[in-house]
């Protein structure tokens, strides 16, 4: 059964380049164009393997859903992994306070990014 | 003489008298002319305070119907975009199929069929190029944000000119007035950091370097 990618990003083109990349390494996908979708799919049974989000969201952004996330005992240790244009070192740091496991900037080179998958991935 | 004396004297009375009234009413005639001018003085002040009021109002009047459209027009932009994106997305996902097919084919060929043997680092190269394109079609969600970080602060702009031209004394609008520092906490890319820097350096003139999206080799990752 293959492994299940919750990706949370309001670009609808950069959710299916994500969906694109990772059903291409047989995982399944399950999209959210915000935090807040993405807290009601998790809510309601969707168990993701990990989590793939966007920082700037309407709605809820992605800082406020890794809180949300590791509020819920079962996700505690959920890998997220951040996938944004902001760069800065301040906002990563409050990635990594809020719970992230790591942070990918965009653009994502799908190689590469599969690879950081595995290294995020438990074995 | 005593006649003469008292006729001296109240000659001088008189002409004193006289010289004071008529002091009195230069100076009051001299008060009477400053007032004047002070008072054209203000008047044409308050004319020119009118005037620049009524420019203000007058290029508010075009401006606040005017950001709207400014902000559709890139909004139709980014849509547009959007959809030439999914677009693309869907042939790459053609060619990426089409890819694999290729190289389990050339993978299940034997060594009797040697024209096929090429087909396999064709396969390797064609998806190693469709890897690139998925890189370069972020490029429609990096425009999408930078599009947006304009877009809002002229809405911004839009909502404090129609308060100013409701209520033109209101100090605490005027007070938050922070648009610069509010549009350059917007930005996530360096990118758009560099250019709001030449902008405000006067060098708005001068490019912002950026490399192709598909020579950004390293991928920025950071693992906590």
């Amino acid at each position: 059964m293959p492994q299940t990618v919750l990706i949370v990003d309001d670009s609808k083109t950069m959710r299916d380049m994500v969906t694109f990349t990772l059903a291409g390494a047989g995982f399944q996908v399950v999209q959210a164009s915000d935090g807040k979708e993405a807290v009601g799919k998790l809510s309601s049974g969707s168990k993701p393997v990990l989590i793939v989000t966007d920082l700037n969201m309407p709605e809820m952004d992605g800082i406020t859903l890794i809180k949300e996330v590791r509020k819920m005992p079962a996700l505690k240790f959920l890998p997220i992994l951040m996938l944004t244009t902001e760069s800065s070192d301040e906002k990563k740091a409050e990635g990594k306070a809020a719970g992230a496991t790591g942070w990918i900037v965009k653009p994502f080179n799908p190689e590469q990014f599969l690879k950081v998958l595995k290294k995020v991935l438990p074995a | 003489m005593e006649q003469e004396l008292a006729g001296n004297v109240w000659g001088f009375v008189m002409s004193a008298g006289l010289g004071m009234a008529a002091t009195l009413w230069w100076s009051r005639g001299s008060r009477r002319r400053e007032r004047r001018a002070v008072e054209a003085t203000m008047q044409q002040q308050i004319a020119q305070l009118e005037q620049t009021k009524y420019s203000w109002e007058q290029f508010a009047s075009h401006a606040i119907p005017l950001i709207p459209v400014l902000t559709r027009q890139i909004t139709t932009v980014i849509e547009q975009t959007e959809q030439a994106a999914m677009d693309l997305t869907i042939k790459i996902r053609s060619i990426a199929e089409r890819a694999q097919r290729q190289a389990a084919y050339a993978g299940s060929s034997s060594r009797a069929m040697e024209p096929q043997m090429g087909n396999g680092s064709q396969a390797d190269g064609l998806s190693s190029d469709v890897s690139r394109i998925v890189m370069a079609m972020q490029f429609q969600d990096i425009t999408k944000q930078k599009l947006e970080h304009v877009a809002q602060p002229l809405l911004q702009m839009k909502t404090y000119m129609e308060s100013l031209v409701a209520n033109p004394v209101a100090p605490e609008l005027v007070k938050a007035l922070n648009l610069l520092e509010e549009v350059e906490r917007s930005y996530t890319m360096e990118t758009e950091r560099t250019a709001h820097r030449h902008a405000m350096e006067g060098r708005a003139h001068v490019g912002v370097p950026m490399p192709s999206i598909t020579e950004q080799e390293d991928q920025d990752v950071t693992l906590f």
